[in-house]
């Protein structure tokens, strides 16, 4: 299956579709909500144009995400690639998609995903405190649970 | 300087969550959901992140131009689905485990979101990195929003 059609396929499964982001011409990303559609036989997804963007083409962002109305049950994809114009809309040519966040599929894998994803961001915080030069500050948990208690019982 | 509307400051209060766009070292734009947090009284979004996702916090520190779309209804309680597009300057602060303000955005995080990461013994061995955060600090700069969350028609500007 094209990357387009595997983009398009996951986000349909979001109530509210996806959101686009590129970059304006001031240097400040914008980001919309979009229902893409494949074209160009799956190879690509075309948006609809907003009446007010004035710009159309550069590197561009494809996200989906979904909570319940607790905030949880998190799901989320990302999509990385470039934007053009078709003159029918916004043309996204995906260059790398994956899963940020999944709570569907076999069990097992999601529990191999969940461990790397644990083990990588363990890496990524003392390679943060590192390369800023920073020490991890003291966690004051016996204030943390209390204050979480008093949230949660308002 | 202009105010922040209050149709606007609605939808601020009310989302549970928004998209935090950043731009990385090549210039691509990066798209995350967040749980923001608006501070009336420095009229600017706080959002966080542990210090085991700091992709977000690198972008920023190389360039501060960020987005923050409200764009999901989902739990807000809001009549229609009206869209928000923040446009702003981030910054960053050092790693905090509380304070103040930690101390607000935890509260509404929690009563946003009744399950999530907990306190038990194992989460505090393993993912004590997500208690570690940064803050990341908005001052919009430019504030779009659709009242009908129909993001293609012309939206309603306002400068700050």
């Amino acid at each position: 299956m094209s990357l387009g059609r595997e983009i398009n396929q996951a986000i349909i499964t979001f109530e509210y579709g996806a959101v686009l982001a590129l970059v304006e011409p001031d240097g400040y990303p914008v980001a919309v909500r979009c229902r893409p559609e494949p074209v160009n036989d799956g190879q690509a997804l075309r948006i609809r144009r907003p009446a007010w963007l004035r710009f159309d083409s550069g590197p561009a962002c494809l996200m989906a995400h979904s909570h319940d109305k607790h905030g949880w049950k998190l799901r989320g994809l990302i999509a990385k690639g470039t934007t053009t114009s078709d003159g029918m809309g916004i043309v996204f040519m995906p260059a790398q998609f994956r899963w940020i966040m999944r709570n569907r599929g076999n069990p097992v894998g999601l529990m191999r995903t969940a461990l790397r994803s644990l083990a990588k961001s363990r890496e990524d915080a003392e390679g943060y405190l590192r390369r800023t030069g920073q020490n991890p500050p003291p966690i004051p948990w016996r204030t943390i649970i209390a204050a979480k208690k008093r949230a949660r019982s308002t | 300087m202009n105010a922040v509307p209050a149709e606007v400051m609605s939808v601020l209060t009310a989302y549970i969550t928004a998209e935090l766009t950043t731009v990385s070292q090549q210039g691509q734009p990066v798209t995350v959901p967040v749980l923001p947090l608006w501070q009336s009284r420095h009229q600017r979004v706080m959002v966080t992140t542990g210090i085991g996702l700091p992709h977000k916090i690198y972008n920023i520190r190389r360039t501060p131009k960020v987005s923050v779309l409200y764009s999901d209804p989902t739990g807000s309680g809001l009549d229609g689905e009206p869209a928000v597009l923040i446009q702003g300057d981030a910054t960053v602060s050092a790693v905090t485990s509380w304070d103040d303000e930690l101390a607000e955005w935890y509260s509404v995080a929690w009563q946003k979101q009744t399950k999530g990461i907990g306190t038990d013994p194992i989460t505090r061995k393993y993912m004590s990195w997500y208690y570690q955060r940064v803050k990341i600090h908005v001052v919009p700069q430019r504030i779009r929003w659709w009242p009908d969350g129909d993001m293609t028609t012309s939206p309603k500007v306002v400068k700050l």
